[in-house]
C-alpha cells in the first residue's frame, strides 16, 4: 500500500492508502468520539459524531468513512467539530428517557460516557416522536426501544456477522428504531437468538432478557471456551461470585472471532443449577437398577463420604476383575471432559483396570469419518480449517445442518454466499437453511449417499471434469475406482435416490472445475451402516478433482462435541492409544508399558454398542461412565435400558443425575466445564487452554482427580499436583501432541500436528504427501440402509439436533431461557403424509417402529421430504432413540441413527 | 423458511399477486415498483402478501417491512377514505392554512360521515394552490382511487356545509368537475423553446406529432455523424446546468461518468419531482415524454451506457400512463432497444416508480430507492458518477436537464448559453406560485431578476396585496425580502442572500401571509420527511420546531434564535445530505431578514394576523 502524506492537528504524518480518517485519529491516539461505528462492522457515518475539519472542504466529514487523501490537513478538535459535537449529543441526550441511562446488563453505555466526558446537558426540548418501550416477548433478547439511539449497530450486526435479517432499523425521521418485520416476536421472525446485536448495542437496547443487571465493579471477566460444539469458540464469561451473570465472544478467538450462538450465549445457567451433583451418592440397598416409572431417582440414593464411595467402588471393581477378569469391565469417556480427564480416564482403565475396552460418544458421531478417512488419507481429523471458508470458491455441504449444529461456521458460509465469493452445494434429505441459500440442493432419499456421491464422480469422469495430474501424482487405486462406476449414470442414480440428472450434473459442474471447493460433512453421512462407505465416497471425490492439500480445499467431518476430537486424540478409544498408536503395536505397548510400569492389554477392546450388547448377554459385569448419558444418546434405548439392568456394578461420574447416572450403584459429582482448567481440541484440531470461572460446588471435584484418587486405591497410583503437568505428559507419549505444552497455548491455541516442541502446528494437511503416502481411491457400491419403509412401518425416520437444545438435554435442559424457545420434541412431518394421516401442527402424534413407541407433537412442514419424518433425539420423554436401530457400520461400529422405519398415528 | 400459506387469499387476487410477481421479479430495479402494483390488489399491503414476495424474490422480510414503513404511498391497512390537503408554502399562502381549519372543524363535529384529512406532501401544481386530494372511490370511469382538484376557501365553506348535512361524496359538489387525472403543472408560453420546446403543440406526446415537428431527428443526426466526447464538449460548452436542485454542470457530470472505468454503466432520470412549490417536469413528462427520452438516449450515447431507468413520482399517475406508452411507442420505432436509428448503439429504458419519500430526491437516496430499499442518502463520495446504481458508474439527470439536450444540440452551445442574462448561461424553468397573479411555469433566462419574473411575467401581488417576501428554491431556499427583488435568479447571487435557486421554484409571500407560519409548516415538513440515515437532521429537525416556538416569548426569544442558528449550523456541517443541510433555512432567513415579524409575534401581535393563539405571556 502506498504512503500518503497529510497532517492532523498540525502535526504532519504519513497513513497508508484507504486509511480511514477515524483510524488514521485512532491510530495516533487522538480521541475522535463515536456512537455507530464498531470496528466488526462496515462504517455507516451515521451518528456523525466522528466529522472532522478538514481545511478547504465546506463541510464537515465523518471520520469513520473518510478515507486519508494526499495532502489533507485535518483538524480533530476545532470549534466547529467541537460544536457540531455537542450538539449532536446533546440533540440524543435530551430524547434520552431518564430511565433509559442504565446502560448493558453491566451498567456500560457508550452515550452516557460522552455525556459524562463532554459534560452534555439536556439542552433541547425533546421532540416527542421517540417511542419508547420495550419488547420482552423473547426470552433471551430483549429490545428496549427507550435506550435505542438508531445507529443501527444492531441491524448490522444481524445482516454482517449473523446473515439472519431479522432486525431493521424501520419508520422514518425521528421514528426510526430497531424492529422485527411487522413487529413479530423476535423467535417468530427467525431470530437464532446468538446475541450478535446483544454485542454490537452501544446502550443496552438490545439486552440480554435473562441476565441479571450487575454492576461492572463486581464481576470479573476470565476468558475461557465455549462448552458446547466442536467449533471451540473463545468466550469471555462474567462472574459475580460464584456465579456466571454474561457470557460475550472473544474477537481474539481464532474460531469465533467474537460471534457465538444461542448456546454459548445463554447456555451458562446449567453449571450453577441446584441440581448440580455435589456428594458422592450411593445406591441405598435392595433397589432395582430401573427405577418404576415417576419415581424420583433422588430417593434411590443416599449421600456418601468421598471416602466411602470411592472405597466402595475400588472394592467392587476389584472384586469383578477378579472373579470375570478386566475385559468385564467397560469404560466410557466423555467428550465435553478435557484432554487431560480422558487421558488419565484412558490410563486408568489400561493400567489399572487392565482393559481395552474403553470408548466414547465419537464411535456415535463421526467414527466412521476416522475409519474412512484414514483408510484414505491415512489421518481421521479434518484436513482444513473453517477459517478458509472466505477462500473458498465452492463450498459443498452433505449431511449436516449446519446453521442449527455449528452455527458460527453457518455464519461464515453464509457470509461467504452473501459477499459472493462462494458457490454453495448441499446435500440433505431435509431443507435447511443452507439449502435454501444453496446454488444446487441434492435431496437423496434417506440411505442412497453412496449412489449419489458415486454418480458426481461419474459425471466428474465422463465430463472430464477431473484432476488427471494430481490423481497421477498423489492418489492410487484410481482405475479400480474409475472401473467401479460405470454403473452410476445420472440416470440410475436418479432412480436410486430420487436426485434429478440434471441437479447432479449441475453439482458435479460447480464442484469439480472449482479453484478451491471445500466439502464439509456431518452424521447425515456418517450414521449410517454405510457410513465409513459414504465418507470413503466424499474422500473419492477430493482425490478425483484434486480438492484437498490446499487452502480452502479438503474434507471436512464437523465434529459434535467441544473436545470429541481431544478424547480420540488422547486415546480414549478401544484400539489405540493417544496420538492413535494402535494397541496391538508391540513396540508402542513397550514404550507405554515401560512409562506407565504396567502390562498392557493387547486385544483391541469393545466398542460403545458393543459394550451394551455385551452387557445384555452377560459377559460384561460392570461400567465405570464418565460423563455419559447413552440411556438417551445411545440407539434402541429399550435394549440399553435392558442391558444396563443386567450389570453387577455401574458407576457414573457426573454432574446431574442423568438418566443414566439414575441406574448406577454410585455416583461421583465431578465438576462441569466451567470449573476446570487443560485443553479441549476442537474440529479443525486447535488445542485451547481453558480457565477455570467457578469454584467446584459443594464437593464435586475434578474428573481426573476422582480417577487418580481410584487408580491409587486399586493399586496403580496416579498422582498430579495439578492439570498442566498432565499436558505435558500428554506431549511427551503423543507424537502428533509433542508441541502442545500449556506455556505455549496463547489465544490461538495449536492445531495438530505439532510434531516437536516448538513447532507452530499444522492448518493444513496433506499439502505435499498425504499422512499414509498417496491417496487411495475405494470403489464402494451402493447398499441399501439396514431397514426400509414398508406397509407396517411405512414412514423412514431420521434424527438430529435442533439449535436450541444439546445432545440429552442434561446442560441445555436445565436453562430456563432456551427450553423457552425449543421446549418439546417435534415431529416434522410433510404436509402429504400429514393430510393423509389426518395430522396436524400442533396434534400429539404416536411415532412407532419395531423397537418401541413415543409420543410427540407434530409440525407440517416440507422440511421433511415426503414419505420421511424427522424427529430430535434430545428429549427423554419423547426420545428419538427409543425408535432407532442399532444395526452397525462393518468397518467403524457406528448405529444407523439415521434411518429406520416408523409409523406415526394421532395420538389423541 | 417455508413457502407461506396463501390460502387465505381469493382466488383472484392470488392469481393478480402471482401474476405480478412473475411479471416484476426478474427485472432489475423494480421491487418498488412491484410492491406499488400488488398494493393495488388490496388498496394496502398485507402480510401474506409481503411474505410471498420475500419467498419468491429471496428478500429479508424485514426489509419489505421497512420499505411499507418508510414510504408514504405504501399501507399496512386499508386506508380510509380522506381528503388530502397539501400543506406547504404555496398552498398556505393561498389560504391551505383555513380551508384545513374548515374542514377538521366539520369533520370533528360529524365524524359519521367517515372522512379523514390528512397532510400531505406538495403534489406538484402548485399552480392550482390550494390544493386537495379528494377520494372518488365509486366512480368506475377513472382508475385512480383520488382526484386532485384545487379547493378554494369558498368551496371548502361549501364543502364543510355538506359534510354538516351528512354528505361523504364531496366530489360531486365541485362546481366544475375535473376530468381526468391531468392537473396542474400549467406552463405559460416564453418566446424561449429549449426544454419547453414543443408544449405549446396540442398532442405532443403522441409519436407521430413529436416527429412531425422534428422530434428523434437530433438524436439519429448525432448516433450517425458525432462521437460521444462530441456530445460531451458541446454541452459542456453551451453552460447546462441540472435542473434539479443543484446546479451541476451537465457536461462535466457526463464526462466523469464516460470516463469511469466499468463495462456496465446505468443512467437514470431523475423525475421525483418533490420540492415544495415545484411542477415543472410534470408538463414534460406529461406532454412531451418523447423529448425525455430522445434526450436520454442522447446522454446514454454521450456516456457510454445501454442501460436506463426513469425514477418517476409515485403520484404522477397521468406521466405514469404517457411514459408507458411513449417507451412502447419509441421501442417499436427504433428508438430504443437495439441498433438505435440502424446504429450499433442500443438502450433499453425502464419506467420505476417512487413510492413517496422527499428524502428520494437526493440522487443516491434515489438509487438506493431504485434498488429496492428506503432511500437513504449514501455516504458521498463516492459519487454515482463512480459509483452508482448496483455499484457501477451511473449518471443521473433531471428530466428538464435532459429535455433542454436535444435543443442544444439542434441550435448549438452558442445560442443555448446567449440565452442567460446577468453573465448566466441559458435558460431555466422558474416555478412561479403564491401570490400572484399568473401562476406557471415559465422557461425564461437564467440570471433573470426576481423582480422581472414576479411583476413583468406572474402579474403580482395578486388582490393588490404588497409583497411581503418571496421563496425561492423550494422549501430548502430561503424567504427573502422585497429589497432583494432585484437579485439575478441565478445560483451564486442567491448563495451569497443565504438562498438557493434549487428547482427553480419561487414563491410569492404577500401581505396576508404569516412568515412564522409559513417557517413553521417548512420546518415540519422537514422533520417529516427526514429520512433518518444521520443523527444530526433526524434528532436536530424536530427540535427546531420547538425552539421556534421559543421564538414567541420575550424571555426565551434571544435564546432560541441563538440555538437556531447554532443547529442550523451543525445542521448545515454535519448532515448527510441537503435535507438536514438546509432543513433550517425557512427559520433562518427569517431570523436574518424579517425580523420585525418575529418582534411582532413575540409581543403578541401576528401582523397577518393569522396565527391563531396569542403570544405567551408571563
Amino acid at each position: 500500500m502506498p504512503e500518503i502524506i497529510f497532517s492532523m492537528n498540525g502535526i504532519p504524518s504519513t497513513v497508508s492508502q484507504g486509511t480511514t480518517l477515524l483510524e488514521a485519529a485512532r491510530s495516533r491516539e487522538i480521541e475522535v468520539p463515536t456512537l455507530c461505528y464498531d470496528p466488526r462492522l462496515t462504517p455507516s457515518g451515521k451518528c456523525r459524531l466522528c466529522v472532522v475539519e478538514v481545511d478547504g472542504w465546506g463541510r464537515l466529514l465523518p471520520a469513520c468513512v473518510t478515507p486519508v487523501e494526499a495532502g489533507m490537513h485535518v483538524w480533530t478538535d476545532s470549534d466547529r467539530v467541537q460544536r457540531s459535537r455537542r450538539v449532536i449529543l446533546e440533540l440524543h441526550w435530551s430524547e434520552y428517557p431518564e430511565r433509559a441511562a442504565t446502560g448493558d446488563i453491566l451498567g456500560r453505555c457508550e452515550l452516557t460516557e460522552h455525556i459524562a466526558e463532554y459534560r452534555i446537558e439536556k439542552a433541547w426540548m425533546p421532540s416527542g416522536f421517540r417511542p419508547n418501550r420495550i419488547d420482552d416477548r423473547h426470552p433471551l433478547i430483549g429490545i428496549d426501544v427507550g435506550k435505542c439511539i438508531g445507529c443501527g449497530r444492531c441491524e448490522q450486526a444481524c445482516r454482517e456477522i449473523a446473515i439472519c435479517d431479522v432486525l431493521a432499523m424501520v419508520g422514518r425521521g425521528a421514528v426510526a428504531h430497531v424492529a422485527t418485520a411487522f413487529d413479530r416476536d423476535m423467535k417468530q421472525a427467525g431470530c437464532v437468538a446468538c446475541g450478535a446485536c446483544v454485542s454490537v448495542c452501544p446502550t443496552g437496547a438490545l439486552f440480554d432478557a435473562a441476565s441479571l443487571r450487575v454492576p461492572e465493579a463486581e464481576v470479573k471477566a476470565t476468558r475461557t471456551i465455549c462448552p458446547y460444539c466442536g467449533v471451540g469458540c473463545a468466550m469471555n464469561v462474567y462472574t459475580q461470585r460464584d456465579r456466571i451473570v454474561w457470557v460475550t465472544g472473544s474477537e481474539d478467538g481464532p474460531a469465533n472471532r467474537g460471534s457465538l450462538c444461542v448456546k454459548g450465549r445463554y447456555g451458562f445457567e446449567y453449571a450453577t443449577h441446584p441440581d448440580r451433583l455435589t456428594t458422592p451418592l450411593i445406591r441405598r440397598e435392595g433397589l432395582l437398577r430401573v427405577p418404576p416409572e415417576g419415581v424420583d431417582p433422588r430417593g434411590l440414593f443416599r449421600e456418601a463420604s468421598w471416602e466411602e464411595a470411592l472405597d466402595l467402588v475400588a472394592s467392587r471393581l476389584r472384586t469383578l476383575i477378579a472373579r470375570y477378569g478386566s475385559n468385564a469391565l467397560g469404560i466410557l469417556g466423555s467428550a465435553k471432559c478435557t484432554n487431560e480427564d480422558n487421558y488419565v480416564l484412558q490410563r486408568f482403565a489400561r493400567a489399572a483396570l487392565g482393559t481395552n475396552n474403553i470408548d466414547h460418544c465419537a464411535r456415535l458421531c463421526h467414527s466412521s469419518s476416522v475409519s474412512a478417512m484414514e483408510m484414505a488419507f491415512g489421518e481421521g481429523a479434518m484436513t482444513n480449517a473453517p477459517q478458509e471458508i472466505p477462500a473458498a470458491d465452492v463450498i459443498f455441504v452433505l449431511g449436516h445442518n449446519t446453521s442449527e449444529n455449528h452455527p458460527v461456521i453457518a455464519g461464515a458460509i453464509k457470509r461467504a454466499v452473501r459477499a459472493g465469493t462462494a458457490r454453495l452445494i448441499v446435500m440433505d434429505p431435509r431443507r435447511t437453511e443452507l439449502s435454501l441459500l444453496a446454488d444446487v440442493h441434492l435431496r437423496p432419499r434417506g440411505g442412497t449417499d453412496v449412489a449419489v456421491l458415486n454418480g458426481l464422480a461419474h459425471v466428474i469422469l465422463e465430463e472430464g471434469l477431473h484432476n488427471e495430474a494430481f490423481i497421477v501424482g498423489r492418489t492410487e487405486g484410481f482405475e479400480a475406482f474409475k472401473a467401479s462406476l460405470a454403473a452410476y449414470t445420472p440416470d440410475r442414480v436418479e432412480e436410486l435416490s430420487g436426485v434429478p440428472a440434471a441437479d447432479l450434473r449441475r453439482a458435479a459442474r460447480l464442484y469439480a472445475p472449482a479453484k478451491s471447493a471445500m466439502m464439509f460433512h456431518g452424521m447425515g453421512m456418517t450414521q449410517h451402516t454405510t457410513g465409513t462407505e459414504n465418507v470413503l465416497a466424499i474422500c473419492n471425490l477430493a482425490l478425483l478433482t484434486g480438492h484437498i492439500g490446499r487452502p480452502a480445499t479438503g474434507v471436512n467431518p464437523l465434529r459434535g462435541q467441544n473436545n470429541v476430537q481431544g478424547a480420540s486424540d488422547v486415546g480414549v478409544l478401544p484400539d489405540v492409544f493417544s496420538g492413535y498408536r494402535t494397541v496391538s503395536d508391540d513396540a508402542v505397548r513397550a514404550e507405554l508399558e515401560q512409562r506407565w510400569g504396567r502390562r498392557l492389554p493387547q486385544a483391541p477392546g469393545l466398542t460403545v454398542v458393543e459394550m451394551v450388547n455385551a452387557a445384555s448377554h452377560g459377559s460384561l459385569k460392570g461400567m465405570y461412565l464418565m460423563g455419559e448419558n447413552p440411556m438417551v444418546s445411545d440407539p434402541d434405548l429399550n435394549h440399553v435400558r435392558e442391558a444396563l439392568s443386567r450389570l453387577e456394578f455401574m458407576v457414573s461420574q457426573e454432574i446431574f443425575l442423568t438418566e443414566t447416572a439414575a441406574m448406577a450403584d454410585v455416583i461421583l459429582p465431578a465438576t462441569s466445564h466451567f470449573e476446570k482448567d487443560g485443553t479441549t481440541t476442537n474440529t479443525e484440531r486447535r488445542v485451547q487452554w481453558q480457565t477455570p470461572v467457578l469454584p467446584p460446588p459443594g464437593q464435586a471435584r475434578r474428573d481426573w482427580t476422582i480417577l487418580c484418587d481410584l487408580s491409587t486405591r486399586l493399586g496403580y497410583p496416579l498422582m498430579f499436583p495439578e492439570t498442566a503437568p498432565i499436558t505435558r505428559v500428554i506431549a511427551e507419549e503423543t507424537p502428533i501432541y509433542r508441541g502442545i505444552l500449556p506455556e505455549r497455548l496463547g489465544p490461538a491455541g495449536i492445531q495438530w500436528p505439532s510434531w516437536t516442541p516448538d513447532h507452530p502446528g499444522t492448518p493444513l494437511l496433506h499439502r505435499t504427501r498425504f499422512t499414509r503416502g498417496l491417496g487411495k481411491f475405494h470403489p464402494v457400491s451402493f447398499r441399501q440402509a439396514a431397514e426400509l419403509p414398508d406397509s407396517e412401518y411405512p414412514l423412514l425416520l431420521n434424527t438430529g439436533r435442533v439449535l436450541e437444545q444439546w445432545h440429552t438435554r442434561s446442560m441445555t435442559g436445565r436453562i430456563p431461557g432456551v427450553n423457552l424457545l425449543a421446549p418439546e420434541a417435534l415431529l416434522e412431518i410433510h404436509p402429504g403424509d400429514a393430510s393423509a394421516l389426518g395430522i396436524e401442527t400442533g396434534r400429539r402424534v404416536a411415532v412407532s417402529s419395531r423397537r418401541g413407541t413415543v409420543v410427540a407433537r407434530a409440525a407440517v412442514t416440507e422440511r421433511t421430504p415426503p414419505g420421511s419424518v424427522f424427529l430430535s433425539f434430545h428429549y427423554a420423554e419423547a426420545a428419538a432413540n427409543v425408535l432407532t436401530n442399532a444395526a452397525l457400520d462393518p468397518s467403524s461400529r457406528i448405529p444407523e441413527y439415521k434411518v429406520c422405519a416408523v409409523r406415526v398415528t394421532p395420538a389423541d | 423458511m417455508t413457502p407461506p400459506d396463501l390460502s387465505a387469499l381469493s382466488g383472484e387476487e392470488k392469481a393478480r399477486l402471482l401474476r405480478l410477481v412473475e411479471r416484476w421479479q426478474n427485472e432489475p430495479a423494480a421491487l418498488l415498483t412491484m410492491i406499488l402494483e400488488i398494493q393495488e390488489i388490496w388498496g394496502y399491503l398485507p402480510e401474506r402478501a409481503f411474505e410471498y414476495v420475500a419467498s419468491a424474490l429471496k428478500v429479508p422480510l424485514v426489509d419489505l417491512f421497512a420499505i411499507r414503513e418508510f414510504y408514504d404511498l405504501l399501507h399496512g391497512a386499508p386506508v380510509p377514505a380522506r381528503i388530502g390537503l397539501c400543506t406547504n408554502t404555496p398552498c398556505a399562502v393561498r389560504g391551505g392554512g383555513r380551508v384545513a381549519k374548515l374542514l377538521s372543524e366539520a369533520l370533528a363535529k360529524h365524524p359519521d360521515v367517515g372522512l379523514h384529512l390528512e397532510e400531505l406532501p406538495c403534489q406538484g401544481c402548485c399552480d392550482l394552490a390550494p390544493v386537495a386530494v379528494l377520494p372518488v372511490d365509486r366512480r368506475p370511469e377513472t382508475r385512480d382511487r383520488s382526484v386532485t382538484v384545487r379547493l378554494t376557501t369558498r368551496t371548502a365553506s361549501r364543502f364543510a356545509r355538506a359534510i354538516e348535512g351528512g354528505e361523504s361524496d364531496l366530489f360531486s359538489r365541485l362546481k366544475s368537475p375535473v376530468s381526468g387525472p391531468s392537473t396542474g403543472g400549467r406552463v405559460r408560453l416564453t418566446p424561449t423553446r429549449v426544454a419547453y420546446r414543443n408544449l405549446h403543440r396540442p398532442e405532443a406526446h403522441r409519436l407521430d406529432v413529436f416527429r412531425a415537428h422534428g422530434g428523434y431527428a437530433t438524436l439519429e443526426r448525432v448516433l450517425r455523424t458525432s462521437s460521444p466526447e462530441d456530445m460531451i464538449a458541446a454541452i459542456t460548452d453551451s453552460g447546462l446546468l441540472g435542473a434539479g436542485g443543484a446546479g451541476f454542470p451537465t457536461g462535466r457530470k457526463w464526462g466523469a461518468v464516460r470516463k469511469a472505468p466499468g463495462d456496465q454503466k446505468f443512467i437514470v432520470v431523475n423525475a421525483d419531482e418533490g420540492e415544495p412549490g415545484t411542477f415543472k417536469d410534470r408538463p414534460i413528462l406529461e406532454r412531451d415524454p418523447h423529448l425525455l427520452i430522445e434526450g436520454a438516449a442522447i446522454a446514454a450515447y454521450a456516456v457510454g451506457t445501454t442501460q436506463g431507468f426513469i425514477y418517476l413520482r409515485g403520484e404522477y399517475r397521468l406521466a405514469r400512463e404517457r411514459l408507458d406508452c411513449a417507451l412502447a411507442e419509441a421501442r417499436g420505432a427504433g428508438f430504443l432497444g437495439g441498433r438505435i436509428a440502424g446504429t450499433p448503439f442500443s438502450l433499453e429504458l425502464h419506467l420505476r416508480l417512487g413510492a413517496g419519500s422527499y428524502a428520494a430526491g437526493d440522487e443516491t437516496a434515489m438509487l438506493e430507492s431504485l434498488e429496492g430499499r428506503p432511500a437513504l442518502p449514501r455516504v458521498k463520495p463516492p459519487y454515482p458518477s463512480d459509483h452508482g446504481l448496483f455499484g457501477r458508474p451511473t449518471l443521473v439527470n433531471n428530466v428538464e436537464t435532459l429535455a433542454a439536450v436535444p435543443a442544444i444540440l439542434e441550435r448549438g452551445p452558442a445560442w443555448y448559453r446567449g440565452l442567460g442574462r446577468n453573465g448566466s448561461a441559458g435558460v431555466k424553468v422558474y416555478c412561479l406560485s403564491g401570490d400572484v397573479t399568473r401562476p406557471g411555469n415559465y422557461e425564461l433566462p437564467r440570471g433573470l431578476t426576481a423582480r422581472e419574473l414576479i411583476f413583468t411575467h406572474g402579474g403580482s401581488a395578486r388582490r393588490k396585496t404588497p409583497l411581503k417576501a418571496f421563496l425561492v428554491g423550494g422549501a430548502s431556499g430561503g424567504f427573502l425580502p422585497p429589497g432583494e427583488l432585484d437579485i439575478p435568479l441565478e445560483i451564486a447571487s442567491l448563495r451569497a442572500k443565504g438562498a438557493d435557486l434549487g428547482s427553480g421554484a419561487v414563491v410569492v409571500v404577500g401581505a396576508q401571509s404569516c412568515l412564522l407560519y409559513l417557517a413553521r409548516r417548512e420546518t415540519r415538513f422537514f422533520a417529516k420527511e427526514s429520512c433518518g440515515a444521520c443523527d444530526p437532521c433526524r434528532l436536530g429537525t424536530p427540535v427546531l420546531l420547538g425552539e421556534l416556538e421559543g421564538l414567541l416569548d420575550v424571555r426565551t426569544r434571544a435564546r432560541a434564535e441563538a440555538r437556531i442558528q447554532e443547529l442550523g449550523a451543525v445542521l448545515a456541517d454535519s448532515s448527510r445530505c441537503g435535507l438536514g443541510q438546509v432543513a433550517a433555512n425557512p427559520l433562518l432567513s427569517v431570523l436574518r431578514h424579517f425580523p420585525d415579524e418575529i418582534a411582532a409575534h413575540t409581543a403578541g401581535r401576528c401582523p397577518a394576523g393569522v396565527c391563531g393563539r396569542g403570544p405567551r405571556r408571563a
